[in-house]
């Protein structure tokens, strides 16, 4: 149980820390926002490792329902048009 | 029970990561993802804790956090969409308006 509990760990800060550090490091906003998400449902796996399972259902609740969906918004409002759409007559 | 050391490894390596980006990046919009990463950080640590010390105040504290956090970002979005119509970027090295 202990040994589960250790791969369970390592495997899910693996993911966290590589998530994290894919939103600082790629180039697109958006890609960055993405790789937020994933980090955020991951640290509430270590929530409910800790046996706090109601801030683990406010982690998603709050951070993937609310935070990420505001910065969803603003990278879309913000981002520059690479693609023109051409409307020909 | 994993313990605490192995939680603040993890959290150090988070915040890091989160400290990195505000150095480094000029997009405001990656400053707000990195303060919510930091911010991440620090509720590893506080749930860690309140499991290591058999009560609930980190658990509430991280509570407190995550309004902070949601409440910040609220705010954040509509400095960015401000910054975004002044200056049709979102590059934060561009606003200098305010520089005495």
């Amino acid at each position: 149980m202990a040994l589960a509990e250790s791969i369970a760990f390592a495997l899910f800060a693996i993911v966290t820390v590589s998530s994290a550090a894919g939103v600082v490091l790629v180039r697109d906003v958006w890609h960055s926002a993405l790789l937020l998400g994933v980090s955020l449902v991951s640290v509430a796996v270590f929530y409910v490792m800790n046996q706090a399972a109601f801030v683990a259902t406010m982690q998603i609740l709050v951070y993937v329902g609310g935070v990420l969906v505001l910065i969803t918004f603003a990278v879309m409002l913000t981002r520059e048009d690479e693609s023109v759409i051409e409307v020909t007559p | 029970m994993i313990p605490a050391e192995t939680y603040l490894l993890l959290s150090a390596a988070i915040f890091c990561i989160g400290l990195f980006g505000i150095l480094t990046r000029r997009n405001a919009l990656i400053f707000l993802m990195s303060v919510e990463l930091m911010l991440n950080a620090a509720n590893i640590n506080l749930v860690a804790f309140s499991l290591q010390h058999g009560n609930l105040t980190g658990q509430v504290f991280t509570l407190f956090t995550m309004a902070l956090a949601a409440a910040e970002v609220a705010i954040g979005i509509g400095i960015v969409l401000v910054l975004y119509r002044n200056f049709t970027d979102v590059d934060v090295t561009k606003a200098t308006t305010m520089r005495w």
